[in-house]
């Protein structure tokens, strides 16, 4: 499934702006929720965005391939502009800000009580994420909200297609038992993560 | 994971659809539009710098001097300008404006006659500077004599008495430059007199612009680039050889250019002396606004550049700033349409 035909692939490589908004209608969307999810931050998320896509117009003529290439350029810009960031932004309450609350687009289907029981269950998913390692973090975010295959992660991450797998079963299933932990702990709540599977599936390993 | 059901790539679904929704975002139409016209300002600077590397100085550097032109009151900062030295608020402008008349020059002989009158401001900035700074002086000497260089160059042959007799004149002022500096201007000299002897300046033929005399007489135009100035400059193109014998002086004291001011609108400023350095530019030097009139209106072209600088503030409503940036908002920015954001393309597939 390609993205976004050759010509506009063509034009970002030449430079052209209406080409690079092409890119943006498509991808700005994924590329925002990965932002904010790396940086915790929808502002600096938004300025992220905009930065990176401008680094698209000025760069893109350095890339080599199509639609697929393109993408994969912009999440590791992405990747990179974030990491810039949290460097310079260490430790700036991390822990406690959450504002990836106001983030979450409203599911039409549900209703008021449902809604805020999702708001609940993302804001505990965002809050497990933080517990694990940077690089299994990362891998995750990567194959799940960028969307990208492992190999188009490897390639960013500067590792092996191997690291990277393992990296993403391992973060799959911390994260699967922080979340169980966490309903264990809350028995009143519903089931942890809204349309899967028992819980003990997490189990694993 | 056994029972995990692999949506593709070994993903698991309900991680899947758990961070899906932790972190599901969406790009709001102004923000879109915001974005998208930051894109297109971005490739308009780029695309700038391009035709400035390309050589199209001329049409930029014009436009920023006119810039610089309109927020100095134009013709009238100029003129004001036209006595200072380095060091004054308003030398810059002068050298602005230096550069304007370059600019707008339209022949090779324009050109020389500029760089000869410029030559010789260097000369007078660097013998009032002399005691005070003297290695300002010595800078702007060497300025004036790459100044001589490029008018001969450009001038070429016919040029060459009037650069001649330019040259003995401001041979003659070293030796009070270098005094009043302590500075050693034999490499000055030197440079300056290693080109056509007065003996050559006497024997060509005189033409209207070269007279015999020493004393400069740049502001005779033999060409028609300046026809647009008016009759007055004819007059005191008849009038100026006798006049400049008559009050040519040493080098010593007045400056070596002592044609009247023949045309009162030209001359906005000071003691007659120093009026006549304007006097002895081009006639289309900027020595007041009148000239510049002349010549054209820098002053009048509007600035182009407001624009690309307001481009970064983000319209307030998103639907009016769609239609002015290029197509690409138009293809999903606007209040009917959602982005689908997930990968695939919004439902008018975009067209590019």
């Amino acid at each position: 499934m390609e993205l976004f035909a050759d010509e506009v692939a063509e034009g970002v490589k030449a430079g052209d702006p209406d080409a690079v908004g092409a890119v943006y209608v498509v991808l700005a969307n994924r590329l925002l929720g990965y932002l904010a999810a790396r940086v915790r931050d929808r502002a600096t998320a938004e300025d992220l965005l905009e930065a990176t896509f401008v680094e698209l117009l000025e760069k893109g003529h350095t890339i080599r391939g199509g639609a697929a290439a393109i993408k994969v350029w912009l999440f590791r810009a992405a990747h990179f502009n974030a990491l810039d960031h949290l460097r310079r932004d260490r430790r700036h309450g991390e822990d406690l800000r959450d504002d990836l609350s106001l983030l979450t687009v409203a599911d039409e289907a549900l209703g008021p009580e449902d809604l805020a029981i999702a708001d609940d269950e993302s804001r505990r998913v965002r809050a497990a994420m933080q517990h694990l390692s940077d690089d299994q973090r990362q891998v995750l975010l990567l194959r799940y909200v960028a969307g990208l295959s492992a190999p188009e992660v490897a390639a960013i991450l500067g590792k092996s297609d191997g690291a990277v797998r393992s990296l993403q079963h391992r973060g799959e299933r911390a994260l699967g038992r922080l979340l169980v932990a966490e309903t264990e702990a809350n028995p009143g709540e519903p089931a942890s993560l809204p349309g899967t599977r028992a819980s003990t599936d997490y189990r694993v390993g | 994971m056994d029972n995990v059901i692999p949506l593709n790539d070994d993903l698991d679904p309900s991680i899947g659809a758990a961070l899906g929704r932790a972190y599901r975002t969406e790009v709001d139409v102004e923000l879109a539009a915001q974005h998208l016209w930051t894109i297109e300002c971005a490739a308009r600077r780029r695309a700038d710098q391009g035709r400035r590397q390309r050589g199209r100085l001329r049409q930029t550097a014009v436009a920023a001097i006119s810039g610089v032109m309109m927020l100095s009151s134009s013709g009238a900062a100029v003129a004001a300008s036209n006595q200072s030295i380095p060091g004054d608020v308003l030398y810059s402008v002068k050298r602005s404006a230096e550069r304007a008349q370059l600019l707008l020059s339209s022949s090779a002989a324009s050109d020389a006659r500029l760089h000869l009158s410029f030559a010789q401001r260097r000369v007078h900035e660097a013998t009032r500077l002399a005691s005070t700074r003297p290695d300002e002086a010595v800078r702007l000497l060497d300025e004036a004599v790459a100044q001589f260089q490029t008018a001969e160059q450009v001038g070429g042959h016919e040029f060459a008495p009037v650069v001649a007799a330019v040259r003995v004149e401001v041979v003659e002022r070293l030796p009070v430059i270098a005094e009043a500096s302590g500075v050693d201007m034999t490499a000055a000299v030197e440079q300056l007199t290693a080109q056509p002897t007065p003996a050559d300046v006497v024997a060509a033929s005189p033409s209207p612009s070269a007279t015999a005399s020493p004393p400069l007489l740049v502001a005779a135009p033999t060409d028609a680039d300046t026809s647009t100035t008016d009759t007055t400059d004819t007059a005191s193109e008849t009038a100026s050889p006798t006049d400049v014998t008559t009050s040519e002086t040493p080098a010593a004291t007045a400056t070596p250019t002592a044609t009247p001011t023949a045309s009162p609108t030209t001359e906005p400023s000071t003691a007659p002396s120093r009026g006549s350095t304007t006097r002895v530019d081009a006639p289309s030097a900027p020595g007041s606004a009148a000239e510049f009139d002349d010549v054209e209106r820098p002053e009048r072209r509007p600035d182009p550049e407001p624009e690309p600088e307001a481009a970064p503030e983000p319209a307030p409503e998103p639907t009016p700033e769609p239609s002015e940036a290029p197509s690409a908002p138009q293809r999903g920015v606007g209040p009917a349409h959602r982005w689908q954001g997930d990968g695939t393309a919004p439902d008018e597939a975009p067209s590019a």
